[in-house]
């Protein structure tokens, strides 16, 4: 275990500061991107052979990259609407998923009301409601909106909802025995001691959300000038473009992936210093 | 784990009365749980202002359930306890209870913070806290870089930083390695000696008992009761090699003799 009271321990044993940092960053991607080597190239191969004449199956990776690079203004706008609709779903996720795990918090007894609907959230088949969720809020982004919220909203809520009930018994104690208000021992005590479980909820949301925002679209189609990523995957595969569905798809995931990026990043900034989830530099 | 809602309704329990003296009185407390089990036979105790004091006993001998009632944290089913009033309490648990967010000079301050007091005076006794128990120079490092050892010194500062006229101890050192516990038993006495707190201290180690205090009360399981209260002749400051002295050795025996009689029962 390193400590930085003991900070010699971890400083760079390399000679320059710069090719150590390179070194540690080389570390840490090179098995990802040999990973994706390896796939492109298994990718290259069955594509060549196997689909040598039926690409409409499955395209080469570089026919998919250039269609990406033909399509690119329309690849990237729909990335943005989709983007947009995921992040506006994934947002409405938190502030209500939260809310809505501190007030269960409170009292066994809302936990108990509340806590069977919040599965049923979960549970209700989306395809089968989005009828109810166009008629109300109309063939339009908002819809989509809600399609993502109800998707992204479980997960957050019921992690965020362990970890406020799952303080530790003792700090509970030495916080009653000081009288420390109901408030302060919110503030000082459930939530931070709850940052971990929220993030592991906020971390499954963010892919979560962005799937939510494409099925959304699918669901709701062209009914607008323009469309995100879901919609835009209608129209390849009716003109059974595979090469750009392809490109979509991989947009789509990138999407998903950038979103746990950026919820990961936050995490780490929150906990680097004292959650073991976000510790790397363990020896 | 969650808290049941008759948990979160619980309220300070313990009737306080001042007292004329210092120190501790518990008359007739006794504790038994909703399911029917007798945890605590009605039990008096005197603790004298500046006494140090261990509880040593089996487990489920009631001695956890007797400190946590003296402390308010358990509602006693009969009796009360008094102590003097506006003295203040500190309570150390088996685990150091750090709150791993804060780093050891915030943690060193958590209960000066919850008490109310302003920044300057929490920066100030944490600081003499952390120099009492030996942390100085560890401000800024978080709980999960420090051993066993230090996790308990900063509990204790955390503590000790209230400047508590009465010190509470559920089992503190039993976690730490036999090496650890040694020199932690010499830092409390030190402290002890220089604070001049009244400690109540519990333990399942009877020659831990023996060598802090000046007395031991030693409790017995299935009804949780007192069953002998042992004086400790031994002068204070004391040393490690006083566990080799005659003395020692014959409260020692006396003790295991109450305990090995408690069990038989």
């Amino acid at each position: 275990m390193s400590t930085p009271a003991f900070a010699a321990d971890v400083a760079p044993r390399a000679g320059s500061p710069v090719l150590a940092r390179i070194g540690a960053i080389a570390r840490a991607y090179a098995p990802p991107a040999l990973v994706f080597v390896v796939f492109i190239g298994f990718w290259s191969l069955l594509a060549v052979t196997v689909y040598g004449d039926q690409n409409y199956l499955l395209p080469r990776p570089w026919d998919v990259a250039q269609a990406a690079w033909e399509e690119r203004s329309q690849l990237w706008s729909a990335t943005v609407i989709t983007f947009t609709e995921a992040a506006a779903g994934f947002g409405l996720a938190i502030l209500v998923g939260m809310v809505f795990a501190v007030v269960m918090s409170q009292a066994k007894l809302l936990e108990r009301s509340l806590y069977p609907y919040a599965v049923m959230l979960q549970t209700v088949p989306i395809v089968a409601v989005a009828p109810v969720i166009v008629l109300w809020f109309g063939y339009n982004q908002r819809s989509v909106i809600v399609v993502a919220f109800m998707i992204a909203v479980f997960p957050i809520l019921n992690n965020t909802l362990l970890g406020l009930l799952s303080t530790d018994r003792n700090h509970v104690d030495l916080f009653r025995l000081h009288k420390a208000s109901r408030l302060r021992q919110f503030v000082k005590l459930r939530l931070p001691s709850a940052i971990p479980h929220v993030f592991a909820g906020l971390r499954v949301s963010a892919g979560l959300a962005v799937i939510g925002a494409i099925v959304g679209e699918f669901i709701i189609g062209s009914g607008g000038s323009e469309g995100g990523l879901g919609v835009k995957v209608i129209y390849a595969q009716g003109k059974l473009d595979t090469n750009l569905l392809f490109a979509e798809v991989v947009a789509a995931t990138l999407l998903g992936f950038l979103f746990f990026v950026l919820v990961s990043y936050v995490g780490n900034l929150l906990m680097r210093s004292w959650h073991e989830s976000a510790l790397k530099n363990d020896v | 784990m969650p808290m049941t809602s008759a948990e979160r309704a619980e309220k300070p329990p313990t009737v306080t009365a001042p007292t004329d003296g210092g120190g501790i009185h518990v008359r007739s407390v006794s504790k038994v749980f909703p399911n029917g089990t007798t945890a605590l036979e009605p039990t008096d105790l005197a603790v004298g202002e500046g006494q140090f004091v261990s509880i040593v006993g089996p487990s489920g001998c009631g001695k956890s359930t007797l400190l946590r009632i003296i402390a308010g944290l358990t509602p006693a089913t009969t009796g009360e306890c008094s102590m003097p009033t506006g003295s203040r309490r500190a309570f150390v648990f088996q685990d150091a209870t750090l709150l791993p967010w804060r780093t050891v000079r915030k943690n060193a301050q958590l209960l000066l913070e919850l008490e109310g007091f302003d920044k300057a005076e929490r920066e100030r006794r944490a600081a003499e806290a952390l120099k009492l128990v030996s942390l100085e120079g560890f401000e800024k490092v978080y709980p999960r870089n420090l051993s066993g050892g230090m996790k308990m010194r900063l509990s204790l500062a955390r503590a000790l930083g209230l400047q508590p006229k009465l010190f509470l101890m559920d089992e503190p050192f039993s976690a730490l390695d036999e090496l650890t516990r040694e020199t932690l038993q010499d830092e409390l006495l030190r402290i002890w000696s220089s604070e001049g707190f009244t400690a109540l201290f519990v333990t399942h180690n009877l020659y831990e008992a023996v060598y802090l205090s000046s007395r031991v009360v030693v409790m017995s399981a299935r009804p949780g009761r007192i069953v002998a209260d042992i004086d400790v002749p031994l002068p204070y400051p004391r040393t490690p090699d006083i566990r080799q002295a005659p003395e020692f050795n014959e409260v020692s025996a006396k003790v295991s003799a109450a305990l090995r009689g408690g069990a038989v029962q």
